[in-house]
């Protein structure tokens, strides 16, 4: 081993260890790279430059900021709305009856809708401006999950984004819970669709009040329905085996257009739309909810929307529904006054149109949400953006084009445990750190963050390190180890890095260079060539890659700080 | 935890020194043999239906079984029948094409052979919860009633158990994507969705591997480990923990064999023929690191897909094109441990099965009624299963019954064996736990009941 592999030998080398380091650190208040680690996928030198815009103090500039974020049709997204319409796709602007005639009934790839969706959420997660509004809708398909690779589910999915989901993300519960159990894609995969009278099929139901709104927290198995202890307003503190099964009798009937046999022959039957088929609805009976009857024989669709209603106006929903957002965005141990003062706001607004982005507006600014030594984990497919958009990248991906790039890089992602919506049980993606930093998944992570600089597509890198580093460095004699490494760690990460671990992937990036060493970044490109006798320029832009990748698996990376 | 601290030695003692893994071990060279028992719990996601799995096919319990199970009652003649007045799925001993006389494979030949043993009637009977979540977490934390409790069950096992060979990876390999529950609390534990593709590998080639032709060079993978040195968090001791296993498991080629391309590969041995499945690569893994004595105790294996509310299906033996979803899914779950037992037990280093039990649950069984989906919704009571060559094979328990007064609240099956009975019969009479220990592994689970699944 000779002296360059043990750093302790280079304690003397002041150009290294000195305090050039700090003062080359260019980095914008601690306040914006805080805010967009945590609220968006990923700082940028365009967002922080845009943050530090937009006020005259931190306070100022963060309730601007995310202002701005709660009405993202104000921001302009033309760039990112110009790469998905020039990305070829051809799904997502079907009609949920048009997917149904090409992709159930027709003969076209039923999974190409799914896919065709996820490519366009990988290119808004790192590309688009609306990033509060991107991660909500990460949040709500995660609270409201449904497997997307589930045989009924693909070929819907476009519709169940675009339709269900985007349009509610910052909006009122009540209204989205109604579409979503509208919704061809949950009907299916919670099993609704074929939901009838008093055989009815209860997964929906015990989802809904389990999973969607009450929450586990306040489920009384099989306690009679009036012996739940009472809660607020009157209101039974929680739900019992009993509401499940007279929740779900409410849902019979509410189907799909599916062409089933027990429906006229007629194509109006068969467009894969929503349905509310009476013949199968338990109307006559009477049914027992949270407390309350439910006549017999009300109006159509008015025994679900009765259950919608008592279950959006209940505490218990409003304390979920916070719990988790506060889990989001703040920590993974949400504290309990701020879900108390959150739970309030949602249930003052349940009729309001902007009821989520008041309650967000509420989280985002409490003095909570950004305490210096509150830190949120992480999750891979954070990760992946965080890393494109910090390298300016502009993936699109093709998918059914191939295993390179985009194959190989969904494979890598899917290995990681995160692959948009693939997590089959009806719970969603889990949001605590202790789920997402098991062996497993990190190793996976990393795997990813070692292909990621080395993906190409036709022949351009997908994430473009070499030539941002040129840029950064147009003069050969700047390109030492020590001030790309510094030029990097800045941009993805900020100031506060373990100065050892600075250290180490500077003496990787330069091998035997001298620290003031220029390193020659022109050498035969894209890789750089064979030097076994002099390692510097042995495949060094190979190496600025790899050096890359392993930022990128830095614990200062995988935290939302 | 128990694990060897060598890497973790290394790195505190040098500061960011960067060593060459392949000197620090080498798993063919140093296999530990320290021949202990390893115990693998086996969870079916979803609550299976175990009133599919094995059905009355003659005797009181089938008029009131096809009574109540009405259309999704599988009719006598497509049962495997076993002694008595019961019969398993066909499809647990047979491919679809297969007729009900065709002799018996998979788990039904080990039932055969007295190494499977199934318990009816258990569960949790302390506690009714039929959400799939809350139950699982009771299950795999050990704690019926409390989801709180912040160690699984395994955790607490490893940590009381005294004796554990010192092992050369860990004691524990939960095979999962995000950490498994029985694991939660162990931070020592490996957690692995996949062992052979669980290697840094992605960087440009001239980086990627260590060149022992080349002085001085060392693979980019090599600087991982002593990032994460430096800070005592959570997050960072996972990532050493995550790092150090990529650095070990780096030395062994989980791929299977090929006598050109991969002579270095793993051959299951016995004729194991792993179905090529998540579930049957686990399990060959599994199997591999099992023969690799490394100390490894305990492994927890998931197989999900059965929460059947609708299209369960229903078999119909001898129709080899025939569609049926649960039978798909228990014949590959049959064909897998199948495997697992054959690869071990006729292995050329001895018959590994001597020391290795499966234990086979699920978080509930499913409503007797069918539902309008031709499906089934949430129940309670259901069967268990138990694999290995220390087994007393055969039918355990006591079926609880179909008639209206021995339903549970009229509508399930009912739970007298607590599944954590089961648990602790594998710990005392196979891992060797002293049974007072168990209320440290089991708080509040009453007196040890051993029913004599497991032999001494």
């Amino acid at each position: 081993m000779d002296a360059r592999s043990n750093p302790l030998a280079d304690r003397g080398d002041d150009r290294i260890f000195g305090d050039a380091f700090r003062a080359t650190q260019q980095s914008p208040g601690p306040l914006a790279r805080r805010a967009l680690e945590r609220f968006s996928y990923g700082a940028t030198p365009q967002s922080l430059a845009e943050f530090e815009a937009l006020g005259p103090d931190d306070p100022a500039r963060l309730v601007a900021w995310v202002d701005q974020q709660l009405a993202p049709q104000a921001i302009d997204d033309s760039a990112c709305s110009s790469l998905i319409a020039a990305a070829g796709y051809t799904t997502l602007d079907k009609s949920l009856a048009q997917l149904w005639a090409d992709h159930v009934r027709g003969s076209a790839n039923r999974y190409r809708p799914l896919d065709e969706a996820e490519a366009a959420r990988l290119v808004r997660g790192h590309c688009s401006r609306r990033q509060v509004f991107e991660m909500m809708v990460e949040f709500w398909h995660d609270h409201f999950n449904v497997f997307g690779r589930d045989f009924s589910v693909a070929p819907v999915f476009p519709h169940y984004d675009r339709d269900v989901i985007r349009p509610n993300a910052l909006g009122n519960f009540r209204t989205m819970i109604e579409q979503v159990a509208r919704s061809t894609a949950m009907l299916y995969y919670l099993d609704n669709r074929s939901s009838r009278g008093s055989s009815f099929n209860e997964n929906y139901a015990r989802e809904l009040l389990e999973l969607h709104t009450m929450g586990a927290e306040v489920y009384y198995p099989t306690v009679d329905p009036h012996e739940v202890p009472p809660g607020e307003d009157g209101l039974p503190a929680g739900y019992s085996d009993w509401d499940v099964y007279d929740a779900a009798r409410c849902f019979t009937g509410w189907t799909v257009r599916d062409g089933n046999g027990q429906f006229p022959r007629t194509p109006d039957y068969d467009t894969g739309e929503f349905l509310y088929w009476a013949d199968w609805h338990d109307a006559n009976s009477g049914k027992y909810f949270l407390g309350q009857f439910i006549l017999p024989n009300g109006p159509a669709l008015g025994d679900g929307r009765l259950v919608l209603d008592r279950l959006c106006i209940h505490p218990a929903t409003a304390r979920h529904v916070c719990r988790k957002l506060i889990r989001r965005f703040v920590a993974d141990d949400p504290p309990a006054s701020l879900v108390e003062s959150a739970a309030a706001v949602f249930r003052t607004h349940w009729q309001t149109p902007d009821q989520i982005a008041r309650v967000l507006r509420h989280i985002l600014l409490a003095p909570e949400a950004l305490q210096p030594g509150s830190v949120k984990v992480r999750r891979p497919w954070e990760m992946l953006m965080a890393a494109l958009r910090k390298t300016d990248s502009m993936a699109v991906p093709q998918p059914g084009s191939g295993w390179q790039p985009w194959g190989f890089l969904m494979n890598r992602l899917e290995q990681t445990g995160h692959r948009p919506f693939r997590w089959p049980p009806p719970d969603g993606y889990p949001d605590t750190a202790d789920r997402w930093t098991s062996v497993s998944v990190m190793g996976q992570t990393w795997r990813l963050m070692s292909v990621l600089p080395e993906l190409r597509e036709g022949g351009e890198y997908v994430l473009p390190i070499v030539s941002l580093t040129l840029q950064a460095f147009p003069i050969q004699s700047q390109r030492t180890a020590a001030a790309i490494v510094d030029w990097w760690l800045n941009r993805l990460v900020g100031s506060e890095v373990n100065p050892a671990r600075r250290v180490q992937l500077i003496d990787f990036l330069r091998q035997n260079a001298a620290a003031d060493e220029p390193l020659d970044l022109e050498r035969s490109p894209p890789h750089g060539s064979w030097s076994a006798n002099d390692l510097k320029n042995h495949y060094v832009l190979a190496r600025l890659r790899a050096t890359f990748g392993l930022m990128c698996s830095l614990p200062e990376f995988h935290r939302r700080r | 935890m128990k694990r060897r601290t060598l890497l973790k030695g290394c790195g505190a003692a040098a500061g960011m020194s960067v060593l060459p893994v392949a000197a620090w071990f080498n798993p063919f060279a140093t296999a530990a043999g320290t021949q202990n028992d390893v115990l693998v719990y086996c969870f079916l996601r979803g609550g299976i239906d175990g009133l599919h799995l094995l059905a009355p096919v003659s005797g009181p319990e089938r008029a009131p079984y096809e009574m109540r199970r009405h259309n999704m009652a599988i009719p006598e003649d497509r049962l495997r029948p076993l002694a008595g007045h019961w019969g398993l799925h066909p499809r647990v001993g047979g491919a679809p094409g297969d007729a009900i006389g065709v002799t018996p494979k998979w788990l039904h030949a080990l039932y055969n052979q007295q190494r499977l043993a199934i318990i009816q009637g258990a569960g949790m009977p302390t506690v009714v919860n039929r959400s799939h979540f809350d139950a699982q977490a009771f299950m795999d934390l050990g704690t019926p009633g409390s989801k709180s409790t912040s160690q699984g069950w395994l955790a607490r096992y490893l940590a009381v158990a005294s004796g554990l060979p010192d092992p050369l990876l860990s004691s524990a390999f939960g095979f999962a994507g995000v950490q498994p529950m029985a694991l939660m609390g162990d931070d020592s534990a490996f957690t692995l969705s996949n062992a052979q593709e669980f290697r840094l590998d992605g960087f440009h080639w001239s980086w990627n591997d260590t060149n022992p032709g080349i002085a001085g060079h060392q693979g980019a993978h090599h600087q991982l480990y002593p990032m994460w040195l430096g800070e005592a968090s959570d997050l960072a001791q996972s990532g050493r923990l995550a790092a150090e296993a990529l650095a070990y498991l780096r030395e062994i080629d989980f791929r299977t064999f090929d006598p050109e391309e991969r002579p270095e590969g793993y051959q299951p041995e016995g004729g194991a023929d792993y179905p090529s499945t998540t579930l049957g690569t686990q399990l060959r893994n599994l199997a591999q690191l099992i023969k690799l004595d490394t100390g490894l105790v305990a492994a927890t294996v998931d197989f999900g897909g059965w929460d059947t509310h609708e299209g369960q299906g229903m078999p119909n033996p001898g129709n080899p094109t025939h569609y049926d979803y649960f039978g798909n899914r228990i014949e590959e779950f049959s064909r897998a441990l199948h495997a697992f037992y054959t690869d071990l037990s006729l292995s050329a280093g001895g018959d590994f099965m001597q020391r290795v039990s499966v234990v086979v649950l699920s978080e509930f069984g499913r409503r007797v009624r069918p539902n309008a989906s031709s499906g089934t919704d949430h129940g309670y009571g259901n069967v268990m299963m138990a694999l290995g060559g220390k087994i007393q094979g055969g039918l355990h328990g006591e079926f609880p019954g179909l008639d209206e007064s021995s339903l549970f609240q009229g509508q399930d099956l009912s739970a007298a064996v607590d599944y954590r009975q089961i648990l602790a019969e594998a710990l005392v009479r196979r891992l060797g736990l002293s049974a007072p220990a168990l209320n440290q592994v089991f708080p509040g689970m009453g007196s040890y009941q051993p029913i004599g699944i497991f032999q001494n």
